[in-house]
């Protein structure tokens, strides 16, 4: 009976909110395994510190509350961005220093790499469905990665992941309270037009 | 007044005069010269300096005059300084030495000899022209010029360098590096490598000489150290914390030396290499390090060497630790196209390095001085390279060159290109036939081949056959080539593939082409049929048969045969048989004629094959039986001189209901024998064969032939009944098995035959049991057995045998007739036994009458006849027994016995019980109470009235009235220690009726008194009592009563006191060593014994 009441476009807001969520978790569950296996190949500890490693989006900086959906999903949108520049590093830093014969593993971080492409369209998608514009990309690119020593490519990669991760984390629930804002004003847009 | 010049003047060289005279006077002069030193640099010039006593120089100057021998005049120069700059003489010097004053007068000389071993030679102090350092390698490298052209001659130098951590000024190294002097300045350089980064803290340099001249004899010494370089500084204040060495690359099992540069403020809180925490050493204020040995092949990302900052950071770098290149192996050239030469070869063993750091490769060709570098893939494990062609050379001499930064290696082939052609794969493969044994083949070899000659190698093969057609062609650039292959088969399908290789010099194939098949065209078929006729029983009608013709004959697909049929020379009628059948039925219409078959394909038809259906008459045709031989039947037959044209053996197949299939062979004339194979033949199926032969005028059958592909035992028994039976043989009958059934040639029968009831276990006979018979004569159809038992079961067992074996069974179960005279026999002996027993018997028992009487049917005395059983009729008043035996003679009281009986037995059981009665038995067991356990146990009440009555001194004696004659036989009182020693004999028998002491017969009394207790005997049995006791088995045992109670506990008989129904709780018990029944009382109880 809900259903019935909701407009087309909140229905769709829905539907594309629930794909957008159902890809970040399985990118959520890939960067999971992809981990695992990156600190395997690279020799590391999962608990070495990389509070130091910059230039990587942190999920733990937001607003809370105070973000609107735009806001909200503009920085997811930004984030994955991000993510897909440094994803496309991590795996030619593998493939051309430090795992070059490991082609299942860079097949893992390809995959990843192509879920959070496909992830920052469909955010982009859906800003455009709630009317919002899509935000320019930032012009800053990926420093030299020739500058770096291996050590901090490898420790970059990690930081990326790890980060990667806790923004698929931050994007659902982000996606939910977008989802739930969209239901109680289609709801109420939807009332609107029976009363029209 | 000292204003005056001229004054002073004279004043002062005055005063310098009076001094001058002081000193002369004194060691000479204040001004004289002494302690004369003298070096030299370069063995060319010395350097002399001298003191004096006056340090003041007050314009004084100084001559030194100096002169090496006698013949020179002495050399005199002037010098301001107390120095002087003199050569260098062979020997010694003479040197003087004069101060002058300033007017030029002398004050003081002083003469010096000098010998060349006062002199030392100190070379120059040399400068360090440059230090510069490469850290990726650890490696300092130093310069300084060697000034050698100071000397004139080559000389020896030893030059020390001394390496110091400049902050706390300690010598890292200290080393001696020699060289040779040639006459002219040289620059020397000399590297030092460190173990730990020269990142990790900063060295200084200082370097100081020696000249080892061997002629010159003062003293040599070590030159000033220079002055100290410093190395590039990294670690004073580094811009952040870094860890060194940075992404190095190190053999496996090096030992490596990590060091943590820091920042003011910070400290080490761990450093790790991979997971593993290492001791840390202070290198310098703002570093430490670690040290790692023996280290293992990392993976391919390296190892992780990390440190961890205090209060927070983090610095890392990572070690590749791999293998120097291994030589490459198996290196090999060769060529494909004569375009390029390409080198492949196995890289040997891993050196666990990537990307940048692995093993790079060059190829380098000596003859032509070229190098390529090689691209490897290492993710495909392909190794090779491609070195061009050159025109006008053959020899290529490669040097292949493998380097990574450990190491490098090299491996050397030479080749002459043109025994080194590999060629690529023939391409564009095509075979095209245009015949029926021929076609065209076509492919395509890319390269210049201009040079070489090919050699091609074609494969032909067919369901049945394979073989390969070399063929050589010159060869082309980039050209297709051509070949013809002749011989084929008509109508055969052929599959062709193609390789090549260099024909001159071979050095390998190239890959198989891929595979064309193609089927040529077809051939009119290769000869006629085989053709066999047969005509049928009348005559009117000929079947002919042909037989398909193989494939390899036939040339392509058979669409009919044509059967004509020519009487005299002309065609009678053609018949256009279609395949798949392969005879048809010709009318002869009584005449004879000339067959002719030719099987026709869609190239043609056949050569034609004949036959006459003339058949010769045969005479008396005999029929032979063949013999299995391998797969086939072994048949032979005798040469027949008429035969001019061959033999035809014929056969006929069947296979269930369908007729026979006539299946047929030819033989030359001269042949006698042949093995006759099939397919279709089966083991154990009967086939008859027909032979005929070919005559100048038709065939005539010579030989009827049966034979088996492989003989089996017979599948049935031979069905057989038994015809006659008599009380010892048997006629047995059998019937032939049906051919069909028995499998083989039938050798025989063999009939088993054995006692045996019918439903008794049907296994097979017992081997020592059973009789055989083996039946050879064939014709034979009954067997007669003989000598067999009268009414007897016999089982019978007929088989029949083949060279195949022996059939299976069939049984049979006969009775034999019953034997009349053994019967009357077994009947007459057993009577004729029974009487004659009872002869024997009548006239034993008639010869023993006497005894037998006495010992069943004694005479029993009448109590009325007894004085003794004179009762009076007061006595037995108010008592019923009594008056009973007022009646009737005196009968057995029951009642009286029983209480006796229980009395007695009570005594025994305390006797057996007690271990007292043990203990007081004497040891002879002649005590009397013991001997007189038995107690009568029948006792007349009426006698213990009758003998209580008399006096009591009556003697005993008088009592016993009757059978005095007999008494006197017996012994009443008895010692028991005698009674073993009694003849049974002598005692058995009847007994008399013994006197009863009356005392000990009162009732009122039944325990045992200490008279005799043969007193208290009453009534005695007929028989002894020792009998009884030894016969009576159920007689109470007690050891020390010596059994004289034995008839206790079973009733007895009045005369014979036997036991008349004895326990069954004693019939078990051993038998005794005397029975009363004995034969032994038959024969020795006689009374006139």
């Amino acid at each position: 009976m809900a259903s019935a009441e909701q407009s087309p476009v909140t229905l769709q807001h829905h539907n594309l909110c629930s794909r957008v969520i159902l890809l970040t978790r399985k990118i959520r569950s890939d960067v999971a395994s992809l981990l695992e296996s990156y600190v395997e190949r690279q020799g590391l500890d999962r608990t070495i510190s990389l509070d130091l490693v910059d230039g990587v989006p942190g999920a733990a900086v937001e607003q809370g509350g105070e973000l609107t959906v735009a806001e909200r999903l503009g920085a997811n949108l930004q984030a994955y961005r991000a993510f897909q520049a440094l994803l496309g590093e991590v795996l030619e830093q593998q493939r051309s220093h430090l795992t070059p014969l490991d082609t299942d593993f860079h097949a893992s971080i390809q995959s990843v790499l192509l879920q959070v492409a496909a992830l920052a369209y469909q955010l982009e998608e859906l800003l455009a469905l709630l009317g919002h514009g899509r935000p320019a990309w930032e012009a800053a690119g990926p420093e030299d990665p020739g500058r770096r020593s291996f050590f901090e490519m490898k420790l970059r990669g990690l930081k990326v992941l790890q980060e990667l991760a806790h923004w698929t984390v931050r994007s659902v629930r982000d996606l939910r309270q977008v989802v739930k804002h969209s239901q109680g004003s289609g709801t109420a847009h939807g009332g609107q037009a029976q009363k029209e | 007044m000292w204003d005056n010049p001229s004054l002073r003047c004279l004043l002062a060289i005055a005063f310098l005069h009076l001094l001058s005279l002081i000193y002369s006077q004194e060691t000479g002069f204040p001004e004289a010269p002494g302690n004369l030193k003298c070096i030299t640099h370069d063995l060319n010039r010395t350097i002399c300096s001298w003191g004096a006593t006056s340090s003041a120089n007050l314009g004084l100057t100084y001559k030194i005059c100096y002169t090496n021998s006698e013949p020179f005049s002495p050399v005199c120069i002037e010098t301001e300084g107390k120095r002087a700059d003199i050569p260098v003489a062979m020997g010694s010097t003479n040197i003087q030495i004069t101060t002058l004053n300033a007017s030029g007068t002398p004050l003081a000389t002083e003469t010096f000899v000098l010998p060349e071993e006062n002199v030392s030679l100190i070379p120059l102090t040399p400068q360090i022209l440059n230090l510069s350092a490469d850290f990726s390698i650890y490696t300092l490298y130093l310069k300084w010029n060697d000034r050698g052209s100071v000397f004139q001659h080559e000389l020896d130098a030893s030059w020390q360098i001394q390496i110091l951590r400049k902050e706390t000024m300690e010598t890292v190294t200290l080393i001696n590096y020699d060289s040779k002097l040639t006459g002219k300045d040289s620059i020397l350089s000399w590297n030092w490598t460190s173990d730990i980064p020269l990142e990790c803290t900063s060295y200084c340099v200082k370097i100081r000489c020696y000249i080892n001249e061997p002629y010159f004899t003062g003293r040599k010494e070590w030159s000033e150290w220079s002055p100290i370089r410093t190395v590039p500084e990294k670690d004073t204040k580094p811009n952040s914390a870094m860890v060194f060495p940075q992404d190095k690359v190190v053999l496996v099992g090096s030992n490596v030396t990590f060091c943590c540069l820091y920042n003011e403020g910070e400290s080490i809180k761990y450093m790790k290499y991979g997971s593993k925490s290492y001791p840390l050493f202070r290198l310098s204020k703002w570093s430490s390090a670690i040290k790692v040995q023996n280290v293992s092949a990392s993976i391919s990302s390296g190892t992780n060497v990390w440190c961890s900052l205090v209060p927070d950071g983090l610095e890392g770098t990572v070690l590749f630790v791999g293998y120097a290149p291994d030589t490459p192996q198996n290196l090999n050239c060769e060529t494909r196209t004569f375009i390029t030469i390409t080198c492949s070869w196995n890289p040997g063993r891993p050196t666990a390095l990537y990307t940048q750091r692995q093993t790079k490769y060059i190829l380098f060709e000596r003859i032509s001085r070229e190098n390529v570098t090689c691209k490897v893939d290492e993710l495909n494990k392909k190794h090779h390279c491609d070195f061009p062609v050159h025109a006008n050379q053959n020899i290529y001499n490669f040097t292949l060159g493998a380097s990574n930064p450990l190491g490098q290696a090299e491996s050397s082939l030479l080749i002459d290109v043109n025994q080194r052609v590999h060629l690529e794969t023939p391409d564009k493969f095509t075979v095209s036939a245009n015949s029926s044994t021929n076609a065209h083949l076509s492919w395509y070899i890319p390269g210049n081949l201009i040079q070489i000659r090919l050699l091609c190698q074609i494969e032909i093969s067919n369901s049945n056959s394979e073989r390969q057609l070399n063929v050589s062609m010159a060869g082309a650039e980039n050209s297709n080539y051509r070949a013809r292959v002749d011989a084929l088969h008509p109508y055969a399908t052929y599959t062709f593939r193609v390789r090549c290789s260099a024909s001159e010099h071979f050095w390998r194939w190239s890959k198989w082409s891929e595979e064309k098949k193609i089927t040529t065209l077809e051939a009119p078929p290769a000869r006629g049929p085989d053709i066999w006729r047969e005509r049928s029983p009348v005559g009117e009608t000929l079947t002919v048969f042909w037989k398909p013709l193989l494939p390899s004959e036939a040339n392509g697909l058979i669409l009919s045969h044509e059967v004509s049929c020519y009487p005299q020379e002309i065609m009678l009628k053609a018949h256009e048989v279609p395949v798949p059948l392969n005879s048809t039925e010709i009318k002869l219409g009584g005449n004879d004629c000339l067959i002719i078959v030719v099987a026709k394909n869609r190239a043609g038809s056949s050569p034609p094959s004949r036959i006459t259906s003339v058949d010769l008459p045969s005479g008396n045709v005999k029929t032979e039986l063949a013999i299995a031989k391998g797969n086939g039947i072994y048949i032979s037959w005798h040469s027949d001189p008429n035969v001019t044209c061959g033999y035809t053996l014929k056969w006929c197949i069947s296979s269930g209901s369908e007729p026979c299939t006539v299946d047929w062979e030819m033989f030359p004339s001269n042949a006698t024998d042949a093995v006759i194979k099939s397919a279709l033949f089966q083991p154990g199926v009967r086939y008859n064969f027909s032979l005929y032969g070919c005559k100048h005028n038709g065939y005539q059958l010579l030989q009827n032939i049966m034979g088996y592909m492989k003989e089996l035992p017979p599948k049935v028994a031979p069905n057989f009944t038994v015809e006659e039976t008599s009380s010892d043989s048997i006629l047995v009958k059998w019937e032939d098995i049906p051919v069909e059934d028995c499998q083989g040639f039938l050798k025989g029968y063999i009939l088993y035959f054995a006692k045996g009831e019918k439903g008794s276990s049907k296994t097979s006979f017992r081997e020592e049991d059973k009789t055989e018979k083996n039946i050879t004569d064939l014709t034979k159809k009954s067997l007669r057995i003989l000598d067999l038992q009268g009414k007897t079961s016999y089982r019978l067992d007929l088989r029949a045998y083949t060279v195949g074996g022996i059939g299976p069974s069939k049984d049979l179960y006969v009775v034999t007739k019953e034997n009349s005279v053994g019967l009357i026999i077994a009947i007459l002996i057993p009577v004729a036994v029974a009487i004659v027993l009872g002869v024997v018997t009548s006239i034993l028992c008639y010869q023993k009458r006497e005894w037998i009487k006495e010992t069943f049917y004694p005479d029993i005395p009448n109590p009325e006849n007894s004085k003794a059983l004179q009762f009076q009729k007061n006595i037995c008043e108010g008592n019923t027994a009594l008056k009973t035996l007022e009646m009737n003679p005196c009968t057995p009281n029951s009642v009286e016995v029983v209480e006796t009986r229980s009395t007695v037995l009570k005594i025994e059981d305390t006797e057996i019980i007690s271990p007292v009665a043990d203990s007081e038995l004497p040891e002879d067991g002649s005590d009397p109470e013991t001997g007189s356990h038995v107690v009568v146990s029948y006792c007349p009440p009426i006698i213990e009235e009758e003998i209580s009555s008399p006096p009591i001194d009556e003697p005993v004696g008088s009592s016993q009235v009757i059978y005095i004659d007999i008494q006197s036989m017996y012994q009443p009182q008895v010692n028991p220690e005698e009674e073993p020693e009694i003849n049974f004999v002598t005692t058995a028998g009847y007994k008399p009726q013994m006197q009863l002491p009356i005392n000990a017969m009162k009732m009122e009394s039944h325990s045992p008194t200490e008279e005799d207790l043969d007193k208290t005997a009453g009534y005695r049995p007929q028989a002894n009592t020792n009998v009884w006791k030894l016969d009576s088995p159920d007689s109470p045992v007690s050891i020390q009563s010596n059994n004289e109670n034995g008839s206790f506990g079973s009733p007895c008989s009045i005369n014979s006191r036997q036991f008349l129904i004895p326990p069954k709780d004693y019939e078990d018990s051993p038998s005794p060593n005397n029975t009363g029944w004995s034969f032994t009382h038959f024969f020795q109880n006689k009374p006139n014994d």
